[in-house]
Order: structure tokens, then C-alpha cells, then sequence
């Protein structure tokens, strides 16, 4: 149940931005789509609202083929920000509720609840174009969200973020996600979306490389990060151990991966001989190394 | 959503925007005006050949009354007036004639002096009169009694004047000048919100709000509700200023509110609708081709030269012979119809069966654009590059 690509398949000439594509958005759970650009994110989302036509495969929504109403009850914030820039914020949002089906009085109720959720309401009446580019953003993000969306689709919804923009993204995702709503959205700013998500997927090359939940993801992965510092030896002590790979050095502290059954104590042992070890930190992969693993392959 | 709501959401949207806008305001409000300024004031310039003329002539040197009143008499016989002025010298007769202030004068009743733009009709009238008072002096000279001579002047029975032809429905210069003038109001109106369709449809698509939409509205929702809203306030502006000038010329009495008058005025609204529909698709579908503003001048040019080439056709067309084949023939062609069939329908010559096939091979042709350039509207909205390929956005029609 919830928003599903089956086999989703799109070809552009010879590139092929889609190649079998499927996964699920389970209602009421927050899906992280990650992928480096160019992994036919945006395509796979443009999808879901029809503005792609699949070469194969379909779009579902709770079981059964994606129908156009449905999509009245769909928020979309696209990659490429649009509004109409002569158009004031609140003529704007009201529009779009409306063509979601929301009734003037409607529109314009929610419109006032988004614009001061969002701490805009006093920029209502004026044209988008006078603007700043975080207000844009957050009006934008209101036209996603005016109408109480059962499924967002954010593509890249943290770009362009100043840091307060981004918790306040983060919170909004959170607390409709909380409400019920489905929510499926794109970045490539991986260490924003760790704390947030429920569920990844990441697509390379239009494959799918790796889904789940993100603690089952984290716990399938074959390597752990160990990080490593020993005093006086300017970070250029090297373990001598099968299974374990320098990955980074950096201020002294010596990052390795290593395998699951790796010998800790060994490693442990020969730190100590290069010096007085002040840091010793075993720990599953971050989403990014995760990432970066499956995408090299 | 039913395609009914969504197309009637767009087309509010397109209303309301616009009508909020001072300068559209402005344009209407100027346009108006000059449809009421050209009404009152065109005809005044012209040479109404219905007004009896006066012809202004300057008597130089000797002069007698009987010539003044043969003067007279002539212009009366020929439905005219004379306003003869005493001269003194011819000199100053010339310069009167070449600034304007007199049409001829007669010097010394024996000689005439007219300008370049001086009357046949003057020429005429003068000649008749000297030799009407020649002929009094000789008859005088052979002695006959005043009586004798009245008798003989005396007014036979007037001559008979048969005219062949019907003249019904015929052309005073006043009646072209307001077809001709309603044409080109027609063309500006069909090309001014032609590119306000276009403009439209680039700025949706190079903002990139057009994904927005189109992850609810179908294209050709969009298309549609877009061209009826714009489509309204063109037909409200026409409408306006065919009432503005129906109403400035009927009170300047440059026309009468006549049936011609009436389907005239019907006729343009009708033709307004039906040109606007055709060539607002094709604006849209060329706006569509392009992501940059910029671009829109370049990619109208194709759409605006058809629009004026068909007004010329049908202006040469109709000067040439109003109910010749040629403008007939042409009048039946769609892209052409919109400015041709006004122009037959103001000089009330047009059957009714013709405005019929005009009328139905323009909405199966409107029909055939709004398939073919909606495909091509659906095919290249959302792609992003310089310009699209006509044959991409065939294929592509992703939507």
C-alpha cells in the first residue's frame, strides 16, 4: 500500500533515464530518493504526476494504477522552482488550492493557515517576484502543501536552503508525515536527510542500487567505519590488519572501514604499539558512505 | 476535477490578472477613444460627394450682374453654390487660387483662371454661364424685344433622366473607410491577443510554473482555459469599440443605423471569435516551441505575417472589385475569412450561404489546429532546451 513505481521504464534517445524502476512509498512514512544527479530522480517523479509518460510500467497509488483525480490529492514541489512571478502570493496559493479542488472560502483559509505557518503571512499581497529568494522558496513550498496533500513529492527540497529554512523544512516534512501524509522526496545532500527519513532509496544510472528502511539498510551493510587517533603519530599510523582500508586521514585521525568480523582487538593492538591511542570509535556506515558505496558498486 | 471547472479556473485566472492590470486598462481606454476620435473626425477630412459643393470664384475686372446671376443659375442647375468675390487685380486672384482661398476666378468674363486641383465640374459650369450671357448680348445686339428674349430663355421641360443599374448597397467612401478601418481594429485586436496567448504561454513555461499546473491540469486544460479567457476579454474589447463606433457615428450622423450597419457590426464580433480561435492557436502552440522570452518576437513573426498578409489580400481584394471572383474565392479561405468576409458583410455584399460554408470550413479548420497544435503544445510545454524541434514535440507528446 501507498505510492508504488512498477517497473518504471523511460528511455530519452539512447539514454535511458528509467531502466526498471520499482519501489514503494508505504503511507504515512517518509521515503528519502537518493541518487548523484543525473540517476533519473526527477524523472522518476515527474512520473507520478503524468508529466513523464513511461515507456513501461506504471505508477500506483494503494494498490491499484495511479488514476488523474488521485493526483487532486497530491503536492508536488518540482526540482526547477515556478510560480507566477507577477502574481501576489496569496492570488497564487489561492489558485492552485483551487485547482486541487478546494473551494474559494476554502483556498483562501488554507492559503492564510500556510502563508503564517510558514511566517509569510505578511508578504501575502505582494507580487512573488518582490520577493527574497528563501520567502520564494517557502511560497513555493506552500503551493506544494496548500491544499493538505495525502502524498508529497518533494524533488530536491532542500536546495537552495539556508540552514533555519532547512529545519524548517525538515519539520513540516515531519509533522505531515505525522498527520498521516506520505511523503517521497528527493536529495543528493545526504547528511540532511539521515535524521529524517524512514526509508531510502537510492537509484543509480536508472537502476534501483539499494532500498529499505534505513536502519535495516545501515544494518545489511557489509563494512563499519572505525575511526582512529593516536597521539604523536600525525595521523600516519597504518593498521597491519586483513579487512581493514585506510579511507580518510585528517587532523590526525586515521578513518578506516573494515569488515564485520574484522579482529578489533588486533587493530586496537597495533595502534597502541604506534602510540597512545586517544580515540577508538567502531560505528555503522553514515547514509553518505552507504550511498557512495552503492553507487560505485 | 472536471475538465468544465479546471478549463473555467484557468480562464478566470487569465481574466482576473489581466484586468487588474493598469496598462491593459489603459490600452482598452486608449484604443476606445481612437475608434471614437477616427469615427468623427475621418469623415470630415473626406470629400463627402454627397454635400452639395460651393465653388468659390473671383471676379476680376469687368463684370456684370447678368453674369453673376448666370453664375448662379448654372451652379444651382448642377446642384452646386457659387460664392463669387470682387477681386482687384488678377494677381492677387492667382495667389488666392494657389493658396487655396479660391477655386477659379474669371477675368474680366473672358478669361478663367483655375489652379491644378480646380473642378472639370467648375469648368463646365463657368463656360455655360458666359456663354449663356454672350448668347443674351447677341440676341440683344439683333434687336429683340425683352420679351422676345425671355420667351426664347424661357425654361423648356426639364430633361429626363433615366439611370441604369442598381445602386442599392452602393459604396460612399464614408461606407469603405469604416469597413476598411473595422478590418485593420479586426487584425490589431486578432494579433494583439494572439500574443497575449503567446506571451502567456512563455512566461508559464519559462518561470516553470507550468510543471506546477500540470501535476493537476491536463494540457489541454491549460491550453483551453487560457484561450477562452483571453479570447473574452478580446471579444469584450471589440465589442466595446464596435459599440463606441456605432455610437459615435450615429451621433455624428455619419452613417445610418441601417441592417447593413447592424450585420456589419454582428459580422465583426462573429469573425473576431472565429479568426482569434484559429490564429490563438497557433500563437500558443508557437509560444510552446520557445523557452525565452526574448524568443517570442521571432517565433510571432510567421503567425503575424500570415494574419497581414490574408488583411492585405482582402483590402487590395475588395478595392479591386468589392463582388469580384477573386475576393470571393479568398473570402472562403479560413486564415483569410476573419479579415475578407467583414469587409463583404460592411459593403452588404455577401450572401447568407456564403457566411454559412465560411463559417463551417473555419470551425472544421479550428477544429484541425486545435488537434495538430495541441499536440505540439503537449509535446514541447515541459521541455526546457533553446528551442524545440517541431518534429520532438510530435513525438514526445508525453501528455
Amino acid at each position: 500500500m501507498g505510492l508504488e513505481l512498477r517497473n518504471a521504464t523511460k528511455h530519452y534517445g539512447d539514454l535511458r533515464a528509467l531502466d526498471d524502476v520499482s519501489f514503494t512509498v508505504e503511507a504515512g512514512r517518509i521515503l528519502g530518493f537518493l541518487g548523484p544527479n543525473g540517476a533519473g530522480k526527477t524523472t522518476a517523479m515527474r512520473a507520478v504526476f503524468g508529466l513523464v509518460r513511461l515507456d513501461r510500467g506504471e505508477v500506483a497509488w494503494n494498490g491499484v494504477r495511479l488514476k488523474p483525480d488521485q493526483l487532486l490529492r497530491f503536492g508536488y514541489m518540482p526540482e526547477t522552482r515556478g510560480l507566477y512571478r507577477k502574481m501576489t502570493v496569496r492570488d497564487q496559493l489561492v489558485y492552485l488550492a483551487q485547482l486541487h479542488g478546494l473551494s474559494s472560502r476554502e483556498a483562501a483559509e488554507a492559503t492564510d493557515r500556510w502563508l503564517e505557518e510558514l511566517g509569510v503571512l505578511d508578504r501575502g499581497d505582494h507580487k512573488v517576484e518582490t520577493l527574497s529568494h528563501g520567502n520564494q522558496q517557502k511560497v513555493q513550498l506552500a503551493a506544494a502543501l496548500v491544499h493538505d496533500p495525502e502524498v508529497l513529492v518533494l524533488d530536491e527540497p532542500f536546495s537552495g536552503l539556508d540552514p533555519i529554512g532547512v529545519e524548517t523544512m525538515e519539520d513540516i516534512i515531519r509533522s505531515r508525515a505525522a498527520e498521516g501524509a506520505t511523503v517521497l522526496f528527493s536529495s543528493h545532500q545526504l547528511d540532511l536527510v539521515e535524521g529524517l527519513v524512514d526509508d531510502v532509496v537510492v537509484i543509480s544510472k536508472g537502476r534501483v542500487v539499494l532500498e529499505g528502511a534505513i536502519d535495516e539498510v545501515r544494518e545489511r551493510t557489509t563494512f563499519r567505519r572505525l575511526d582512529v587517533e593516536v597521539e604523536s603519530s600525525n595521523g600516519s599510523w597504518s593498521p597491519n590488519v586483513d579487512g581493514v582500508e585506510v579511507t580518510a586521514r585528517q587532523n590526525g585521525l586515521v578513518r578506516l572501514q573494515v569488515g564485520p568480523d574484522v579482529d578489533l582487538e588486533a587493530v586496537l593492538k597495533s595502534a597502541n604499539d604506534a602510540g597512545r591511542v586517544t580515540r577508538f570509535s567502531y560505528q555503522p556506515p553514515s547514509l553518505s558512505e552507504i550511498f557512495v558505496k552503492a553507487v560505485q558498486g | 476535477m472536471r475538465a468544465v471547472t479546471a478549463i473555467r479556473l484557468v480562464a478566470m485566472r487569465e481574466v482576473r490578472q489581466r484586468v487588474r492590470s493598469r496598462f491593459f486598462l489603459i490600452v482598452v481606454g486608449i484604443t476606445a477613444l481612437a475608434v471614437a476620435a477616427a469615427v468623427i473626425v475621418l469623415p470630415k477630412l473626406l470629400d463627402r460627394t454627397d454635400e452639395p459643393p460651393i465653388y468659390k470664384i473671383g471676379l476680376v475686372g469687368e463684370s456684370t450682374s447678368a453674369l453673376e446671376q448666370a453664375l448662379t443659375a448654372a451652379a444651382k442647375a448642377s446642384a452646386a453654390s457659387v460664392d463669387l468675390q470682387r477681386i482687384t487685380n488678377v494677381e492677387a486672384a492667382e495667389t488666392g487660387i494657389l493658396r487655396g482661398d479660391l477655386d477659379a476666378a474669371l477675368v474680366d468674363g473672358e478669361e478663367l483662371v483655375i489652379g491644378p486641383d480646380t473642378r472639370r465640374a467648375l469648368q463646365v459650369l463657368v463656360s455655360v454661364a458666359v456663354q449663356q450671357v454672350r448668347f443674351l448680348d447677341k440676341l440683344d445686339a439683333a434687336g429683340l424685344s425683352q420679351a422676345q428674349t425671355s420667351a426664347l430663355l424661357a425654361p423648356s421641360e426639364k430633361l429626363q433622366v433615366r439611370e441604369l443599374g442598381d445602386k442599392s448597397g452602393g459604396l460612399s467612401q464614408a461606407d469603405e473607410l469604416f469597413t476598411i478601418g473595422g478590418v485593420v481594429v479586426m487584425l490589431m485586436a486578432i494579433i494583439l491577443y494572439g500574443a497575449a496567448v503567446l506571451t502567456g504561454v512563455v512566461v508559464e513555461k519559462s518561470s516553470r510554473v507550468v510543471e506546477v499546473l500540470l501535476a493537476t491540469l491536463r494540457p489541454w486544460h491549460l491550453l483551453a482555459g487560457k484561450l477562452i479567457g483571453i479570447g473574452l476579454l478580446g471579444l469584450g474589447q471589440v465589442l466595446l469599440l464596435v459599440v463606441v463606433g456605432v455610437v459615435a457615428a450615429l451621433a455624428t450622423d455619419a452613417i445610418d443605423l441601417s441592417a447593413t450597419t447592424l450585420a456589419a457590426a454582428g459580422s465583426a464580433l462573429l469573425w473576431f471569435v472565429l479568426g482569434y480561435s484559429l490564429y490563438s492557436v497557433f500563437f500558443a502552440t508557437v509560444g510552446a516551441l520557445i523557452t525565452r522570452q526574448e524568443d517570442a518576437e521571432g517565433a510571432a513573426l510567421p503567425v503575424v505575417l500570415v494574419a497581414n498578409a490574408s488583411l492585405m489580400f482582402s483590402m487590395f481584394a475588395t478595392l479591386a472589385d468589392p463582388e469580384g471572383i477573386v475576393l470571393r474565392v479568398g473570402s472562403q479561405i479560413p486564415l483569410v475569412a476573419p479579415f475578407a468576409m467583414p469587409v463583404r458583410a460592411g459593403l452588404g455584399v455577401v450572401e447568407v450561404w456564403e457566411i454559412v460554408l465560411a463559417v463551417i470550413l473555419m470551425l472544421g479548420t479550428i477544429y484541425g489546429a486545435v488537434m495538430f497544435a495541441g499536440r505540439l503544445y503537449a509535446g514541447s510545454i515541459l521541455s526546457i532546451g533553446a528551442r524545440v524541434k517541431l518534429t520532438d514535440a510530435w513525438k514526445s507528446s508525453d501528455l
